[in-house]
């Protein structure tokens, strides 16, 4: 905020009664007003007087000049949805781009560029309805043969997109009319929807993909709530308004710049200051003081990621079932939660995070391999396996050398060595890519459909199934799911599945980490808590 | 001198040839395939990947990749980002002035807080002055930038609400501004650089108190202001102004640091997310751009000896 911006904060703040006089003139004083400047600002306070002096809640219309300020811990590499790989990312696509589909908080998925969509042909063929007279900011039409662009773009091979993977069940798209698009798909494929709510489902304008070129990631078009306006590289992101948005009476305020600020602690500073009005992540240690602070409004997002220790199956000591279950038995989550998390986390029996609502299995107490030392030696023993020794990769990061540390205490508590081995992060995704360890930490965030978590890590031929995972049952039931709508029978075969992997063990779960974020209840409201976690600003209001 | 100076400018390119070969080599042979961190974690069938790999010419002998970057580099071209697929050229050259400006102001500020320091602890040597100058450069000396960094913020943007917390703003956008977000950084990076340089002040003063001419300039009825700074300062500048040269190295290594915690759009902080990222053509544009500048401040030193000593001039 520059002086004018932040003088023009605090006439308003006056006139609202949203500031004591005593705050007034201190803020006032700091940014150097002269005499008669801080008079008026005074009166402007003194204007306000009952009851909203006391700090009640802002005035529910919001301010349509409003400016909101966003800060991220991560950075952006591109704006081009074709090309992107990182949440931040993702995250200011929801502003820019409109997805054919949207998911709601119940993960239910909704129509947004797509008005509606017919599953045909056994689930082989889905027929999209867009809205009409969509314009992207470019002013060109966002009709059926824009969407058939997007989606070829990105699955052309020589394209080299990322993103190919979510899609590839799709054989050819047709533009059958101004605003019809056949998806034709090699066999029925549920979890593509859930893709379409994201980045294959974002939809750029032609024109300006042709007129960018390699080029286009860094001054996109889409249909979406703001448009571009300028990208200062590692410090920030303006966008604002798209006055002709065809979703009527959104978005609510001008402004919209997103920060990336790499320091966490800084980067809570500067929601503090009010410097910034909405932070993606509060560290695990800070979040009591947030909370208690009635300044601020708070999401919690349980089970929005996850560590896990991967488990190479085609090596010793991991070649050997009951030595895996007796490694998931020996490890107390319950220290991690406390010494790692500081408690804003959960224990995890099974791959199936709490996020998935439904698709949850409350009953997996019962069947999961939690703490029990002594039935941890049980099956160590059983396993005919002596002197049990490995080494867990990890990457060279604070959080996860804790983490390490508990595991190897846990573990030396019923006879196994640990030796814990930190790589920087390229080597060690090579390591992970290669299949070359023995045991690794890493984590998952969730995607849009329990398909994207599932099938890919515990698939016989899943994309990232570094572990040498193959359970041809699980491979059954996945293959049923995909054919499956979203219903019972659906979260029937994911228990099932579920069932088989915690017996299995390619995994050691651990826990559910639960990610917050945070704003200033003075300035925003109306975020819609969607369990994607991505912030959608065209429905949020600034005060 | 313009020989001199063109004799010295072209030894430069082998020695940027011998960093830009060390720098991709040490890039290349370390473990990690770039095509993971620009695939990122969804992996891709293996027809993309494959077709990255010949976009970005992954499958040549490096000595081919070397000389075709090399080749570019000559001529300004630095290639382009894995990640974001812009020109490293341009995106170094956006970059640049951030850090730039930082360095520069955290120079002068080191100076500012070197040069009394170091000259009055040298001149009250043992005295109490003396012990608040060595207290001063020890503490600067051994608290860590980013913890320092984090304390400002603390003391100056959060309860004092003096500046804001971090960011930046471009002097040609609103200078003042600007100055403001420049504070902090300025005394995190500046304060152990100048701590460091009080103590070099402080030495290399006490030496030449202790020379002849000293004496003689005494003897010739000199006050004592005159001796410090017409003759003492003078001669005890050559080595401070060799240390400065020298310290531009670990200068650009804190304002890496520095530019991560608050936030600021520099070299430092491209270089790190291009480690992060495995974005290899922009971390050898860096680390190229870095060198040439440690190179050119050394350059820069070398001149100065001769304004500062006559002696040294063009020998």
């Amino acid at each position: 905020m520059n002086d004018r911006e932040e003088l023009a904060a605090l006439t308003k703040a006056a006139e609202q009664g949203r500031m004591g006089r005593r705050e007034l003139l201190r803020r006032a004083a700091a940014l150097g007003l002269s005499a008669p400047a801080i008079a008026g600002l005074l009166a402007a306070c003194g204007a306000s007087s009952g009851p909203s002096a006391s700090g009640a809640a802002p005035s529910a219309a919001g301010d349509p000049n409003g400016k909101i300020t966003y800060g991220l811990g991560s950075d952006w590499q591109t704006l081009d949805p074709t090309f992107y790989t990182n949440v931040a990312e993702r995250e200011i696509f929801y502003s820019i781009y409109d997805p054919l589909v949207d998911m709601d908080q119940k993960l239910d998925i909704q129509p947004r560029l797509a008005k509606s969509w017919d599953v045909q042909d056994g689930g082989k063929t889905i027929v999209f309805t867009l809205q009409p007279n969509v314009k992207f900011h470019d002013g060109t039409a966002c009709d059926a043969a824009a969407v058939k662009f997007n989606l070829e773009r990105m699955l052309d091979p020589k394209t080299g997109s990322p993103q190919r993977t979510n899609i590839d069940a799709i054989t050819s798209v047709d533009a059958v009319g101004a605003t019809t698009v056949r998806l034709s798909l090699k066999e029925p494929f549920t979890p593509l929807l859930g893709s379409l709510t994201e980045g294959p489902g974002f939809v750029s304008s032609p024109a300006a993909i042709k007129a960018g070129g390699k080029d286009y990631g860094l001054k996109p078009v889409g249909t979406g709530a703001f448009t571009f306006v300028e990208w200062l590289k590692a410090d920030q992101i303006r966008l604002k308004k798209n006055p002709s948005y065809w979703r009527s009476g959104l978005p609510k305020f001008a402004d919209l710049v997103w920060k990336p600020i790499p320091d966490e602690t800084v980067k809570l500073a500067n929601l503090k200051s009010g410097a910034i009005d909405v932070i993606d992540n509060v560290p695990s240690s800070d979040r009591k003081s947030i909370r208690d602070d009635p300044t601020f409004a708070t999401w919690d997002a349980p089970g929005t990621r996850w560590p896990m220790i991967r488990l190479n199956l085609a090596k010793p000591p991991f070649n050997n079932k009951l030595v895996r279950q007796a490694v998931s038995l020996a490890v107390n989550r319950a220290d991690i939660v406390k010494a790692v998390y500081f408690g804003e986390a959960t224990p995890a029996l099974g791959p199936i995070s709490p996020v998935y609502k439904s698709y949850y299995d409350a009953s997996i107490d019962k069947y999961g391999l939690g703490y029990d030392p002594s039935k941890a030696k049980e099956k160590l023993t059983a396993s005919g396996a002596t002197n049990v020794a490995f080494t867990v990769e990890i990457q060279n990061v604070a959080s996860q050398q804790r983490l390490a540390e508990i595991v190897k205490e846990n573990l030396a508590a019923i006879g196994i060595t640990v030796t814990i081995q930190p790589y920087a992060i390229t080597a060690f995704q090579d390591r992970i890519t290669n299949k070359l360890y023995q045991a690794t930490i890493g984590s998952w965030t969730p995607r849009p459909d329990i398909d994207g978590t599932m099938y890919r890590h515990f698939a016989t031929d899943g994309n990232v199934n570094s572990m040498h995972y193959s359970n041809p049952d699980v491979d059954a039931l996945f293959k049923r799911s995909r054919t499956l709508a979203n219903g019972p029978d659906r979260v029937k075969v994911y228990q099932d599945v579920q069932k088989l992997i915690v017996d299995d063990a390619p995994w050691v779960f651990l826990i559910f980490e639960t990610q917050t974020r945070a704003w200033s209840k003075k300035a925003v409201s109306g975020i819609p808590q969607i369990p994607d976690v991505m912030v959608r600003f065209a429905e949020v209001t600034r005060y | 001198m313009l020989t001199y100076l063109l004799r010295r400018l072209a030894l430069f390119i082998p020695v940027l040839v011998l960093i830009s070969i060390l720098v991709f080599s040490l890039l290349h042979l370390a473990p990690g395939d770039p095509v993971n961190m620009i695939v990122g974690e969804d992996r891709p069938g293996p027809e993309v990947i494959a077709a990255i790999r010949k976009e970005y010419g992954f499958d040549d002998p490096l000595p081919i990749q070397y000389l075709r970057w090399a080749s570019h580099a000559a001529v300004g071209d630095l290639g382009y980002s894995y990640r974001s697929r812009e020109a490293v050229t341009q995106v170094v050259l956006e970059r640049l002035p951030t850090t730039v400006e930082l360095s520069v102001l955290s120079i002068a500020f080191g100076l500012v807080l070197a040069l009394p320091l170091g000259i009055l602890a040298a001149l009250r040597r043992g005295t109490w002055i003396d012990a608040v100058s060595s207290a001063v450069a020890a503490l600067g000396i051994s608290m860590p930038a980013f913890w320092i960094g984090i304390l400002l913020i603390y003391l100056f943007a959060l309860t004092l609400r003096w500046v804001p917390p971090s960011g930046y703003v471009s002097p040609t956008e609103d200078l003042a501004q600007n100055l403001r977000l420049m504070v902090l950084p300025v005394i995190t990076l500046g304060l152990g650089y100048g701590a460091t340089l009080t103590r070099y002040v402080r030495a290399s003063m006490l030496e030449s108190l202790g020379l002849d001419f000293v004496r003689t300039a005494r003897a010739k009825g000199l006050s004592g202001a005159q001796v410090v700074f017409g003759h003492v300062l003078r001669s005890a500048l050559v080595p401070i102004v060799t240390v400065l040269g020298i310290e531009t190295g670990r200068l650009l290594g804190g304002a890496v640091l520095t530019e991560t915690i608050f936030a600021l759009p520099g070299m430092g902080r491209l270089a790190v997310d291009a480690i992060l990222s495995s974005d290899f053509p922009t971390m050898q544009g860096a680390v190229l751009i870095m060198a040439l500048w440690v190179l050119l401040a050394n350059l820069v030193v070398d001149l100065l000896y001769g304004v500062l000593d006559p002696r040294m001039g063009r020998s």
